[in-house]
């Protein structure tokens, strides 16, 4: 037990940078990052606070005040589920320091253990953002008792281990199938989209029809095709019978499968190499290309053979596409009342469509792709390259890959609102500028704090300080564009002046974010050492 | 001709890892350089190849300069490093195809190199593999052929002969010969001191990021074994 807790340590250690805070001298660069990561956590969750309230209350006034814990803890399974479906192998049988940890005197049951808990750690930090404050909503509509805390803290770290065991069970066996690793890069891919993007689609369009329509579909489905969570629901409410069994099945899971994976816990991680070798390979012909074309070529397939990377891109655009559908949806009203304002709807519209247009660039892929360069940081500086066309190259794969929802979203809105010529072109305008600013601020965040000395990319793209301050101010341009948008239209009843005013304030940002990737970046990417 | 003067660098801490370091690297010329550990060899490489930045001193390459002008300099260089980290999601053939396009190599010219050494270093049916899969001495064959296709006028290894397997050793010392003899200049480190006993036309002794000696191998030494000497130097206070 005590070789678990050394390795469990270590990894703790080493995978959260937890030295960076206690040993090392921290300059004022470490202190902004980690103040800006707090008010970004703080923000995520204000976000989360204020949607588990809105469907605390649609509950509530529909007599069923304490489903919101049942849809905080439904919401946080899933969302593990997706998470732990597409990591748990790498995090399981294929991390950086397996050759170092079976060298040491340690038993394979202890290592995967080790491993298991660094896992479970890691997906509090995603159950964490449903959980609490569904927690905290249900308090406020319910009466609560001390017996009802104690539940809910411990269910905060019983909860997850279920759905977390039997994806790890699921993507053990996947291991061993051997199917293309092209396949099996999309299917982990497609497969994640898919499920969230129609659980996102169920709830946006729901939400506005009737609320029984929301608690009686979407939420009794989700209670019936996770039962379990349905299950911890009833326990943490109070039936200490069913905590007890959630509880006891859940470790014992967990044991039953340290013990049974740790049997071929060599074999699999062998397999994960052995399948991919050929050996077949003839010469026969290459391609030649520029270096700056090489460059994006190479960036792009550094972002596709990483599934979490592309998820973690993917979903934003994706939604902001069913959000497009939403909003033009409401297209029958015509006009709208704020005040003693009538407001054309069309304008409205107009200006929410160009927020969510920018919602489209939110989670940038920069963000992450100085520190992904990780130890390979050598090959890049080494080349005879400027260092201009490596910044072109990460911006232009995320203007790539964000481009097309950006232009089906301006389509959209040109087709149903039959936008005018000019309305048309300040509004791709308007788009293309955000989404090339919150490239560059991902790409210049992201050489301010660079995380070369990562455990595993997973960590880089979901939970570095890069991403989530780069998230920061992302959201400041869009909700600060669109708050200055609507109030000009608000002041002046004009659409096209509001649409030219956000257009001049997008195009002086991107020039700000241009020199200071120019001035700053690239001095940083010139001290970055490797 | 690679031409080091009064180089000095210091990390944030005030730690100072390369001390008034002065050399020169002659066209055709072997240069070893020899040092302890953290004795300030990876720094004076890196800073040479350009991937780090430095406070005091000068660096060209033919009177090209490693700071004023980077990417001319970079154009005649190859560096690899003595643990290779790769591009492990290409395939062998999409990571020298890449290394080609920067530097520029025509289609004809890349074809007959990487058919050449891949062969020699017999991993030509493995170039359709993804990097991920190569053993350790694989990577570091694929880094090595991507150095040596671009014909450096300078190239520079940092701990060459880690992990390769006595055959790939001596074809790396072969084409390390053959490349001076074409007017190259190699500029390596290494712990191997019979190595560079056996290698080199110039060597350089470092000790606490300073040069403690240098020069031909014969100057160097004198009469006595190129470990006594090191032993020697290392151990002098």
């Amino acid at each position: 037990m005590n070789k678990i807790w050394l390795v469990v340590k270590t990894n703790f250690i080493n995978s959260f940078g937890i030295n960076k805070f206690f040993k090392q001298k921290t300059n004022r660069s470490t202190i902004v990052g980690f103040l800006l990561l707090l008010l970004s956590g703080i923000i995520v969750f204000a976000f989360f606070g204020i949607y588990m309230y809105v469907y605390g209350k649609m509950f509530s006034d529909n007599g069923r005040p304490d489903e919101v814990l049942s849809m905080g803890i439904t919401l946080g399974s899933i969302a593990i589920i997706i998470s732990a479906i597409t990591i748990s192998n790498s995090y399981l049988f294929k991390f950086n320091h397996f050759d170092l940890l079976m060298s040491l005197p340690l038993t394979s049951k202890q290592i995967l253990f080790s491993r298991i808990i660094n896992l479970i750690i890691t997906n509090y930090s995603i159950f964490i953002y449903f959980y609490l404050p569904s927690v905290i909503v249900y308090s406020i509509f319910n009466p609560t008792s001390f017996i009802f805390w104690v539940l809910a803290i411990l269910g905060f770290f019983i909860i997850p281990i279920f759905p977390l065991i039997i994806c790890s069970f699921i993507s053990y066996y996947l291991g061993f199938i051997k199917i293309n690793e092209k396949l099996k890069k999309v299917l982990k891919i497609i497969v994640p989209t898919l499920f969230t993007t129609i659980l996102f689609i169920l709830m946006i369009f729901t939400n506005n029809n009737s609320d029984d329509f929301v608690l009686n579909n979407i939420f009794d489905k989700l209670q019936k095709y996770y039962y379990p969570g349905y299950f911890i629901f009833l326990g943490i409410k109070g039936k200490i019978l069913n905590f007890s069994i959630y509880s006891l099945v859940s470790i014992l899971l967990l044991v039953c499968f340290t013990f049974f994976a740790s049997r071929k816990f060599l074999k699999v991680n062998a397999l994960h190499n052995y399948n991919k070798v050929k050996k077949d390979y003839v010469l026969k012909d290459v391609k030649k290309s520029s270096p700056l074309k090489s460059l994006f070529v190479k960036e792009a397939k550094n972002f596709f053979s990483n599934s979490t990377y592309v998820l973690n891109t993917i979903m934003g655009p994706i939604f902001s596409v069913i959000i497009a559908i939403f909003i033009i949806r409401q297209r029958s009203y015509e006009y709208i009342k704020i005040g003693e304002m009538l407001l054309d709807m069309r304008s409205v519209l107009l200006l929410l469509m160009i927020a969510d247009i920018a919602i489209s660039s939110m989670a940038t892929i920069t963000s992450s792709s100085i520190s992904l360069e990780g130890k390979k940081m050598w090959i890049l500086k080494s080349l005879p390259v400027k260092t201009s066309s490596i910044f072109i190259s990460k911006i232009g794969l995320n203007i790539l890959i964000v481009l097309p929802f950006v232009l089906i979203n301006s389509l959209i809105s040109i087709l149903y609102l039959k936008l005018k010529l000019l309305e048309a072109l300040l509004l791709i305008l308007i788009s293309l500028l955000i989404v090339i600013t919150n490239s560059i601020i991902g790409l210049f965040i992201n050489l301010l704090y660079p995380k070369l000395d990562f455990e595993h990319p997973t960590v880089v793209i979901k939970r570095s300080m890069s991403v989530f301050i780069s998230l920061i101010f992302t959201n400041i341009l869009i909700w600060g564009l669109s708050l200055i948008s609507i109030v000009c239209f608000l002041i002046t009843n004009n659409c096209l002046l509001a649409m030219a005013i956000e257009l001049l304030i997008a195009l002086i940002a991107c020039l700000v974010s241009m020199l200071l990737l120019n001035k700053i970046g690239t001095n940083k990417f010139q001290k970055i050492v490797c | 001709m690679l031409v080091v003067k009064n180089l000095s660098k210091t990390y944030n801490k005030g730690k100072v890892a390369v001390d008034n370091l002065s050399l020169e690297i002659n066209d055709g010329e072997i240069f070893g350089f020899i040092g302890h550990n953290g004795a300030g060899k990876t720094t004076t490489i890196k800073c040479c190849v350009g991937i780090l930045d430095f406070e005091e001193g000068e660096i060209t390459l033919d009177n090209i300069s490693v700071v004023e002008n980077p990417i001319e300099y970079k154009k005649q260089i190859a560096y690899l490093t003595d643990n290779p980290d790769l591009y492990e999601q290409l395939t062998g053939i999409q990571f020298l195809n890449f290394i080609c396009d920067i530097y520029g190599i025509s289609k004809d010219v890349r074809l007959e190199r990487i058919n050449k050494y891949a062969h020699i270093f017999e991993i030509d049916s493995y170039l359709g593999d993804m990097i991920s899969s190569y053993s350790h001495g694989m990577k570091q064959k694929l880094a090595l052929i991507s150095a040596i296709i671009r014909k450096p006028k300078l190239l520079v290894l940092d701990e060459p002969f880690v992990g390769l397997d006595p055959k790939a050793s001596f074809l790396v010392k072969e084409i390390m010969k053959e490349m001076c003899k074409e007017g190259s200049s190699i500029f390596f480190s290494t712990h191997v001191l019979e190595v560079a006993e056996k290698l080199c036309d110039h060597i350089a002794i470092i000790k606490n990021g300073k040069l403690v000696a240098k020069g031909t191998l014969e100057e160097v030494k004198g009469d006595k074994s190129l470990e006594d000497v090191f032993m020697e130097l290392v151990n002098h206070e």
